[in-house]
């Protein structure tokens, strides 16, 4: 019987074509990791210190896209002279914003106060855990993160040994941005400011015909609501001060709210009487007019600064 | 399972490793057990059914062999599989029209199990080239069993002849370092079509096939393009795992596409789109309805009723009816106009796939004016109403870009290129090692980053 021996030119082609893919696939993965973390440096800086470092801070902003693109620490820093830090995420739901800040609070002494940004979307959306999970596959080493991805059924075990694999999981806008940024493109725009985990470039005004007249179904929110006491609990238990913050909308969105919009602002209130922690609406204030908007829900960079503003303005008060 | 899963990662290297640690006795055994693990990641239940098949089929075909009442037994095994077809497929498509009328048939509440009508017919096969003295009944179940289950070719063919794998299950197979480059290589030609052009097909043709009234003709002619290319990837993409996954273990299943898009008429279309269904056809109805040695009326009936017939196997609708109806005119009159052997050369090329690619816009649409009223939006050249203002592309729907479309229009440019140079089997070896490495590299690396990993379902697992 013929053996099959190694040296075969078969088996050998088979073994260098093995070899060569595996290589392969190792250095395109060194490649996208690179340009996908340089385009959205802003959010790893973020995550790295939300995750992996230890510095003090006196307090931070947590939240989804209007906490992130619209708190800016700078003016904050600048008004109370304190040091302070957004964690807000872009499109977090209220699993994610419980998360990190469980994740801020373990690894830094506790800050002083939490501003805790309210959204309708976060806690409608509480369906979901991240609602872009993206940027943690690269924080898989940290075990809460890891035990996140997998209880959501990613195969991150797999992503360690061949990290090119956690691509698979990735979006098109996601996917894009690293060849975005193999044409020098990041994140922040020309324009834009960065700064202490706030992000824009919008500046842009908002177009009233752009309106989405999308009104929320009705749903349960009891589960999202016991996150949201959840994390409200976490700051408390650390004598950090939570503070929740309803962000500013547009002049021309304030129709009639929805009675699952009605019910949220309702079990927030009582969240906040049962805590007894301040709670603070920008959502009704007249001095935020549509200019400052860039679209519906999110201010543009100049909207940013006014905001910051008024925040640093309440937190000084606040602390006072 | 879908082969594109993170189970299927699992499973396939397993099986394939094991097959060859396992001696030859025990190897049949073992691909009967992951085939049927493979099956119940669908529905367990519906194992039953092609349990049920299987012992039907293989009794009938020995009962075949050795009665005289051949036909009687033929008959039996026919009346098994076409009536488990009819109940789980045919049904409540017959009971809905009878009921539009007058009738008050009551409607089944069953789901279809998958890949039905491909089991179904292989299992056929067995039996009719049984009857005809062209195989001898197989004796040993496990085997019989094996040539029905084998999992590469269970849920989406395809179908096969007992002559072809029968042989080849009960043969003796060495591992071969070429068979498992060129399985490994028809797997990922096959993954290549399915995730990183036809599921990303998918999201245009979907995008535009929705509201075909809002685009621009341009844009749904690409469409009705986009979706001939989609249905071509993910079937034959199919076929190609599931030859690479029989190839690694050494078996070698029948060659289902042969690059159709490259044919230059309708009829050598035909010979070139899921060739193991068309030659079943072609072996079982049209031959013996007369169709070969008949007059020219005899042929043209041949051909509408194996058309037709094609139509009804794919699906329980009047569009899949249109559908193959609408192939019985091109070819009848290609039939009638032309010999078999006219070369119509580029501009046949061209033809020939804009009929196929508007015929298949039946074949997406369950509802017969769905599809009429996108034909129509890809022959109106006034613009419509949201056109006037601004072109509502592919470009302006959240997360398909411009490079996404850029990056699918090169990817299907390779497409064509590779199927073009390498050969039916799909399995050429470049001439230079250097340009081998090259294209696993290159198909490896698009796959994992350009694919879509949404376990989208292939969609000839419906019929």
């Amino acid at each position: 019987m013929k053996r099959l021996s190694i040296s075969s030119f078969k088996m050998k082609k088979l073994i260098i074509i093995f070899l060569s893919v595996l290589i392969a696939i190792l250095v395109a993965g060194r490649i996208a990791d690179t340009c996908y973390k340089k385009y959205w440096w802003p959010f790893f800086e973020k995550l790295d210190v939300v995750i992996k470092d230890s510095s003090y801070y006196d307090g931070i902003y947590t939240g989804d896209s209007r906490a992130h693109f619209g708190i800016n620490p700078y003016y904050i820093d600048s008004l109370t002279g304190l040091n302070t830090y957004n964690t807000g995420m872009g499109g977090a739901t209220i699993n994610e914003i419980h998360f990190l800040s469980q994740q801020y609070m373990n690894n830094h002494r506790p800050p002083k106060f939490a501003v805790i940004s309210v959204g309708y979307s976060d806690i409608l959306s509480a369906n979901k855990f991240f609602e872009n999970p993206c940027y943690y596959f690269f924080y898989s080493s940290d075990t809460a993160v890891d035990n996140s991805l997998q209880r959501l059924h990613y195969h991150t075990q797999l992503y360690k040994v061949l990290p090119f694999l956690k691509y698979t999981a990735f979006d098109d806008f996601n996917k894009f941005s690293i060849l975005e940024n193999l044409k020098g493109k990041t994140i922040l725009k020309q324009g834009g400011t960065a700064y202490k985990g706030f992000i824009n470039n919008r500046t842009n005004t908002f177009n009233i015909q752009q309106i989405d007249s999308y009104t929320p179904k009705d749903i349960n929110i009891d589960s999202a609501i016991a996150v949201l006491k959840q994390t409200i609990a976490l700051f408390t238990s650390h004598n950090t001060l939570p503070i929740l913050v309803y962000p500013p909308v547009t002049h021309s969105n304030k129709k009639t709210k929805a009675p699952v919009e009605i019910k949220i602002d309702a079990a927030v209130s009582l969240l906040a009487g049962e805590y007894k922690i301040p709670l603070l609406h920008f959502d009704n204030d007249s001095d935020f007019t549509n200019d400052l908007f860039t679209d519906q829900w999110h201010l543009n960079l100049k909207g940013t600064v006014l905001y910051s503003k008024k925040i640093g303005a309440s937190i000084k008060n606040i602390l006072q | 399972m879908l082969f594109n899963s993170f189970e299927f990662l699992i499973f396939f290297p397993v099986v394939a490793i094991l097959f060859y640690l396992l001696p030859h006795k025990a190897r049949w055994v073992m691909l009967l057990a992951a085939s049927c693990i493979f099956y119940c990641y669908f529905i367990p239940a519906y194992l039953l059914i092609l349990i049920f098949l299987i012992l039907v089929d293989y009794f009938a075909a020995i009962l075949i062999e050795q009665s005289q009442q051949k036909k009687k037994w033929l008959v039996c095994s026919i009346i098994a599989n076409i009536g488990i077809l009819a109940v789980f497929k045919y049904y409540n498509f017959f009971a809905t029209n009878i009921n539009s009328g007058n009738g008050h048939l009551p409607l089944l509440n069953l789901i279809l199990p998958i890949g039905l009508s491909f089991h179904t017919f292989q299992a056929m096969s067995y039996t009719i080239e049984v009857y005809r003295g062209n195989y001898k009944a197989e004796r040993h179940l496990g085997i019989y069993a094996l040539y029905v289950l084998f999992y590469p070719q269970l849920v989406a063919g395809p179908i096969e002849r007992p002559s072809n794998i029968l042989p080849q299950l009960k043969s003796k197979i060495k591992f071969s370092p070429q068979n498992l480059l060129d399985g490994v290589r028809l797997m990922l030609w096959g993954f290549f079509k399915k995730l990183v052009i036809a599921d990303k097909a998918a999201i245009y043709v979907a995008i535009v096939y929705n509201h075909p009234n809002e685009y621009h003709f341009l844009n749904v002619i690409i469409a009705i393009l986009l979706f001939s290319l989609q249905i071509y990837c993910d079937f034959s993409g199919y076929t190609d795992i599931a030859r690479g996954a029989a190839r690694t273990m050494g078996y070698e299943l029948m060659i289902n596409f042969n690059r159709p898009f490259f044919s230059k008429s309708i009829r050598e279309f035909w010979r070139r789109w899921h060739i193991s269904l068309s030659s079943w056809f072609r072996d079982y109805v049209y031959i013996p309805v007369g169709g070969s040695k008949g007059s020219k009326q005899k042929t043209v009936l041949a051909l509408l009723i194996v058309f037709a017939l094609s139509g009804f196997w794919h699906g329980a609708g009047f569009n899949f009816i249109i559908w193959g109806l609408l192939h019985a005119l091109f070819v009848i009159v290609s039939f009638l106009l032309f010999s078999k052997t006219k070369n119509f050369g580029f501009i046949g090329l061209i033809i020939s796939n804009l009929l196929v690619a508007y015929a298949f816009v039946f074949f997406r649409n369950n509802s017969v004016s769905h599809a009429i009223e996108i034909i129509l939006s890809s022959v109106n050249f006034s613009p419509p109403a949201a056109f006037q203002y601004g072109i509502r592309s592919f470009y302006d729907e959240p997360g398909i870009g411009a490079s996404s479309m850029l990056v699918l229009l090169f990817l299907i440019a390779f497409l064509f290129f590779y199927e073009y140079k390498t050969d039916a089997s799909l399995t050429r070896m470049n001439k230079y090692m250097l340009s081998d490495i090259a294209w696993f590299v290159f198909v490896t690396i698009s796959i994992l980053f350009f694919g879509v990993f949404t376990n989208e379902t292939f969609i000839y697992f419906q019929f």
